[in-house]
């Protein structure tokens, strides 16, 4: 008799957002319960540091009231390999499911980040990936509506929308040649999970991709489209996006360089698309620069494929605005919209020559939590507080790249 | 506090009349009063029976249905049938023989013989006191019958809700079932089988005893209360239809995406070796010339990207079932 799959949804967080990871928390409680026939039993499971849990301890008892496993990660834990940071949680989590007999095939994780939301869509969406898809991991798009404003950083979380097609098509190809992955939003088997871990030795800025590294380096190519968005939030400062981008740079050049189960052809795959990422700032310099120097007949040649780069970034701010709009409200004019995508463009365009000028950071914390204040919706807090989280896509949608 | 037996038992001699006369508004002009003093007459017809007299509602034009309760020909219909009951019961003790009606103290609309008689005086000073006590008392009755039917109606939809949650039980007991007695893990096609085996996976650890309510302690009651309480967020919006749509849109316009991607794209590249061409003719150095060769990195990746995007976009469909 086949066994009745469980999903365990894990938010894997520091857990200092609290607002952010008790809404994440309640979306699974809420669909979970007003899903009907959805095949499969489910668990919450909440795994924070200590420092999270003190921000607010009301709120991990009321959701423990409400049904949630509440983890803290004991400060004295350590890994056989001494990872820090979000592995250091994740493999937490993982040893406590091999503690209580959870690590089987017939068990789900579901991986979300303390921001993550999930709609009816995606739980309907996880049960006919564990049905029908045959695959052991799969990954799905995210849109950005949650505490949405008209900001730069907003405006560009639009493009990892539209981009999220080209990760999941990458994904699902034999040595994912464009380099994507997610590090929510995703759901894998947990003896899979388990059995390849999230130890690595010592600080892994970008644990996400590591372990895609590593599951296809065991595995091959197990990944599928996982259906159903999950709903997540945008920095909501210019400076917070930047050491957003710097940790995902941090992340790639530590995978490129020092981990050891990357094959070759994957090292150059996931190296050529940080090459390109890199390449767009030099390309809005040449550009401007171009106004004083003549570059002679080789603009004969890279004309003809600049259009097509420009028109591929121009359709991912539009075509990521068309996917977000059913959620949101309202969305400013066209016109503000390019202001507002040009600024949030130019941060991914200098993100990761920041990271190479700038050393690595565990104490990276994005606020999620907006600050509301009297007769103001959401107001962009300014980043203070230490220690890094979430993770996702490695390349960023639309980097200028050429004129 | 004044028992309604005092209506027949403690005739008053007082000045009654406007009183009276305002629950007699049929009578007719001329009709002489009862006498002083008389004993209260038999009651000849009921006290409410105006609307039920053939010769009233023949003569006059039919008026509006009351709107108050103690107006409803039925309440006042019971509050007779009461008053009768009580005659009865009472007349054993204080009124063994009926006094005969007086000429002209009968009145169309039933009350008159409680009139003033003669002499100016009613039989009973109580009468009307009693009387809107007796209206009083049938308007919370009236009211209580209201409460009843809103209390039955609410118990009705609790029930048809407790059928409805019976229902799903048993389709959501009967889709547990057929998925347990479902064949083993759908097997991948044969062309993608992947390259991974049972035995590559790690064995499961050695369970331990685990109390289950540890792990799966979530009460429903609990769930329920906290999702009452918060105000309405924003996440019950996000539904299985409303992705479908989303998905639904992004798929029908690709088609048309390629094909505007690929003219714009061609059409900005005239445009720019057209600038290119009419600009004046220098020798750069080699340096300052090869600049633009950064352009040219990211050319694979976009257009790799730009495939793997539409590619997903046909050969997924990514519509979900709707949620039943």
């Amino acid at each position: 008799m086949r066994p009745f799959p469980t999903v365990i949804f894990q938010v894997t967080a520091i857990g200092k957002n609290v607002e952010a990871l008790d809404a994440s928390a309640r979306s699974v409680l809420y669909w979970a319960r007003n899903t009907p026939l959805l095949g499969f039993r489910y668990a919450v499971w909440v795994v924070v540091e200590p420092e999270g849990y003190v921000t607010d301890p009301s709120v991990y008892e009321s959701l423990k009231a409400s049904g949630v496993q509440v983890w803290v990660v004991p400060a004295d834990y350590r890994t056989p390999l001494g990872t820090r940071g979000k592995a250091r949680a994740l493999q937490y989590a993982c040893d406590l499911r091999a503690r209580f007999g959870l690590s089987s095939s017939d068990v789900w994780v579901y991986h979300q980040d303390e921001e993550t939301i999930v709609g009816q869509d995606t739980l309907v969406g996880i049960a006919d990936f564990i049905e029908r898809s045959g695959k052991l991991l799969g990954a799905g798009i995210i849109l950005y509506p949650v505490d949405w404003t008209p900001i730069p950083t907003h405006v560009q979380e639009f493009t990892r929308s539209y981009d999220d097609l080209r990760v999941l098509d990458s994904l699902t190809m034999p040595g994912n040649p464009t380099a994507g992955f997610h590090g929510s939003h995703f759901v894998v088997r947990a003896d899979v999970e388990d059995g390849i871990g999230w130890d690595v030795s010592g600080y892994s800025p970008a644990e996400d991709l590591t372990f895609e590294i590593r599951v296809r380096a065991r595995f091959g190519s197990v990944f599928g489209v996982l259906k159903g968005f999950a709903y997540e939030k945008g920095a909501f400062t210019m400076r917070e996006q930047l050491r957003q981008r710097r940790r995902w740079v941090h992340g790639i050049l530590f995978a490129v360089r020092r981990f050891p189960n990357l094959s070759r052809r994957r090292r150059f795959t996931i190296a050529y698309s940080a090459a390109s990422w890199f390449s767009a700032l030099p390309s809005v310099t040449v550009l401007v620069a171009s106004v004083f120097l003549h570059y002679g007949p080789l603009l004969y040649f890279t004309s003809f494929f600049t259009g097509f780069i420009w028109i591929s970034m121009i359709t991912g701010y539009v075509e990521g605005i068309r996917l977000n709009s059913t959620y949101l409200g309202s969305t400013p004019g066209y016109l503000r919209m390019f202001f507002l995508g040009i600024a949030g463009a130019l941060v991914d365009v200098t993100a990761p020559w920041y990271a190479l000028v700038t050393p690595t950071s565990t104490h990276d914390f994005i606020r999620k939590d907006p600050v509301r204040l009297p007769g103001r919706a959401a107001v962009s807090p300014r980043a203070a507080v230490p220690v890094s989280r979430s993770l996702r896509g490695r390349v960023p949608a639309a980097t200028p790249a050429s004129p | 506090m004044h028992s309604s037996r005092t209506v027949w038992f403690y005739p008053r001699v007082m000045d009654a009349r406007s009183s009276m006369e305002r629950y007699s508004p049929g009578a007719p002009p001329g009709v002489a009063p009862a006498p002083v003093g008389s004993p209260p007459p038999p009651r000849s017809r009921p006290v409410t029976s105006s609307r039920n007299d053939p010769d009233r509602s023949s003569a006059e034009p039919e008026e509006p249905e009351p709107s108050r309760p103690e107006d409803d020909p039925l309440v006042l219909d019971e509050i007779d049938r009461i008053i009768s009951e009580l005659s009865t019961k009472r007349g054993d003790r204080a009124a063994p023989e009926s006094p005969p009606a007086r000429d002209g103290s009968i009145r169309g609309d039933g009350v008159a013989y409680w009139g003033r008689d003669e002499r100016g005086t009613a039989p009973s000073g109580f009468f009307e006191e009693h009387l809107e006590a007796a209206r009083r008392a049938v308007g919370h009755v009236h009211e209580t019958v209201g409460e009843l039917q809103s209390t039955s109606e609410q118990l009705r939809q609790r029930l048809a809700s407790v059928e409805t949650e019976l229902d799903r039980i048993t389709r959501e007991f009967q889709f547990v079932q057929e998925r347990s007695n479902a064949p083993g893990p759908t097997v991948p096609e044969a062309s993608t089988v992947p390259p991974w085996s049972e035995e590559d996976l790690i064995p499961p650890s050695p369970r331990q005893p685990v109390d289950s309510s540890d792990i799966f302690s979530g009460s429903f009651t609990a769930i329920r209360a906290a999702a009452a309480d918060s105000p309405a967020p924003v996440y019950e919006t996000f539904t299985v239809d409303r992705y479908n749509r989303t998905i639904d849109s992004l798929k029908d316009s690709r088609t048309k995406l390629v094909a505007w991607t690929l003219l714009l794209s061609a059409a900005v590249g005239i445009v720019l070796v057209l600038v290119v061409l009419y600009s004046p003719v220098v020798n750069p150095p080699v340096w300052i010339a090869a600049l633009p060769l950064v352009w040219v990195v990211p050319i694979p990746y976009f257009l790799l990207s730009f495939r793997g995007t539409h590619r997903v976009l046909e050969r997924n469909h990514l519509n979900l079932p709707e949620a039943k």
